[in-house]
C-alpha cells in the first residue's frame, strides 16, 4: 500500500504542479486579452481624436484664408471680387447673390452675384419680405436642406446669411444653388459661411469709409489746388 | 524624405493660399506659385519642380495647355500634374487626363484628400512599379 501511495505521489505533485500553471497563464491569457481590447479600444478613440483634429484644422485653415483675404484690400470692388472667390472655392456655390441694405434700410440691392440674372430679374428686393429679406430684419441665418428633387423646384435660396456689424443687419448673402456634386452644407460650410459674413460686413463696409474718405479727401485737394494762386504750387 | 518642391497654377488667389497653407503644413514640400499658365512656364524654367497642380480655366495659358507643354517638354516631362476642376468641367478634367494629368481634385478643395493625393503621387514616383 505504502508502495503504491509512494508512486503517486511524484506524479500527483506534477498534476497538481502542472494544473497551478494552467490557471496561471489562463489568467494571463485572459489578462492579455482584456488589455487587447483596452488598447485596441484607445487606438480606435485616438483614431477618431486624429479625424476630428484634421477637419478642426481644415475649418481653421479655410476660415483663416477667408479672412486673410478679405481684409487684404479696401477697395469695395476688389472686396466684392474676393466674396466671390470665396464663396466658389471654398464654398462650391454656384448660383449666388450678395445683397446690401439701401440707406434707408427698406430695399436690399443687389451688388454682386453669379448665375442668377434669369433667377432674380428685379436687381433689388423687398427688405422684410420673402426669406431673404425676412433674414435682414430678424438676422438668422436659414438654411434649406432639400431631401428630393421636387423640394429644390421650390425656388428656396439654399442659404441666406445675414451680414451684420455692431448688431446692425448690413446686407445678406444668399447661395441660391450649390456645384452638383456637393450634397449640401457640411458643419465646416457652416462655420465657414456666419464667419465669412461677419467678416465681409467689416470688410465692405470698412472698404466703403475708405473709398468715401479717400473721394472726400480727393475733392478738398482738389479745391486746395484751385485755392492756390497761380504758378505758386 | 527630401523637401518637395510644388508647383500650384490658379488664377484664384484664395485657392492657392488654401493649397499652401494645407501643404505647408506637413514642411515636405515648399511651394512655388503662378496664377496662370504662362507664369507657370517661367517658374518651370527657373524652378526645379516635383509636382504641378493646376486649375483649367485660366488668363493667357490654361490648364490645358499647360499640360500639353509640360509633356512636351525637354527637361521634365514626367512630372506629375494633378488637376484641380470645379462642376461643368468634367470634359475638360477627362481631356486633362488624356493630355497626360495624374489625377484630379474637385473644388472646393478637402485638406485631407489634397494631402492623400500629393502623397500618393510622389510615393509613386520615388517606387514606380510597387
Amino acid at each position: 500500500m505504502t508502495k503504491k501511495r509512494d508512486a503517486d505521489t511524484p506524479a500527483a505533485e506534477e498534476m497538481a504542479r502542472l494544473r497551478e500553471q494552467l490557471e496561471k497563464l489562463q489568467e494571463e491569457t485572459s489578462r492579455l486579452q482584456n488589455d487587447l481590447k483596452r488598447l485596441e479600444k484607445e487606438n480606435q478613440d485616438f483614431a477618431n481624436l486624429y479625424v476630428q483634429v484634421q477637419e478642426q484644422n481644415e475649418v481653421l485653415t479655410n476660415i483663416y484664408v477667408a479672412s486673410y483675404r478679405l481684409h487684404a484690400t479696401l477697395d469695395p470692388g476688389g472686396v466684392m471680387k474676393i466674396i466671390q472667390d470665396i464663396l466658389i472655392e471654398l464654398v462650391g456655390a454656384e448660383e449666388f447673390g450678395i445683397f446690401l441694405l439701401d440707406k434707408e434700410q427698406t430695399r436690399l440691392e443687389l451688388v454682386a452675384g453669379e448665375g442668377i440674372r434669369e433667377r432674380l430679374p428685379a436687381t433689388s428686393l423687398p427688405s422684410g419680405e420673402g426669406v431673404v429679406g425676412e433674414v435682414a430684419t430678424s438676422g438668422e441665418a436659414f438654411y434649406f436642406e432639400p431631401k428630393s428633387e421636387s423640394e429644390q423646384e421650390v425656388g428656396l435660396p439654399r442659404a441666406a446669411i445675414p451680414m451684420r456689424m455692431d448688431g446692425e443687419s448690413v446686407g445678406v448673402m444668399v447661395i441660391y444653388k450649390l456645384l452638383s456634386h456637393k450634397a449640401g452644407f457640411s458643419d465646416l460650410d457652416h462655420q465657414l459661411l456666419e464667419l465669412l459674413a461677419a467678416h465681409a460686413a467689416t470688410a465692405l463696409v470698412s472698404a466703403r469709409l475708405h473709398s468715401l474718405l479717400d473721394r472726400k479727401l480727393k475733392t478738398m485737394e482738389g479745391f486746395i489746388q484751385l485755392m492756390r494762386p497761380k504758378g505758386k504750387p | 524624405m527630401s523637401t518637395k518642391n510644388l508647383l500650384v497654377v490658379d488664377d484664384s488667389a484664395t485657392t492657392r493660399m488654401l493649397i499652401a497653407l494645407t501643404l505647408k503644413k506637413s514642411l515636405e514640400y515648399r511651394i512655388v506659385e503662378a496664377s496662370n499658365g504662362t507664369e507657370a512656364v517661367e517658374k518651370l524654367s527657373s524652378h526645379p519642380v516635383d509636382i504641378v497642380l493646376t486649375d483649367i480655366n485660366m488668363p493667357k495659358m490654361g490648364g490645358l495647355e499647360l499640360i500639353s507643354y509640360i509633356r512636351s517638354s525637354h527637361s521634365s516631362p514626367k512630372v506629375p500634374i494633378i488637376v484641380i476642376t470645379t462642376e461643368g468641367e468634367e470634359d475638360a478634367r477627362d481631356r486633362g487626363l488624356e493630355l497626360g494629368a495624374d489625377a484630379y481634385l474637385s473644388k472646393p478643395i478637402s485638406g485631407a484628400k489634397l494631402q492623400e493625393t500629393v502623397r500618393k503621387l510622389l510615393k509613386s514616383v520615388e517606387a514606380p512599379g510597387s
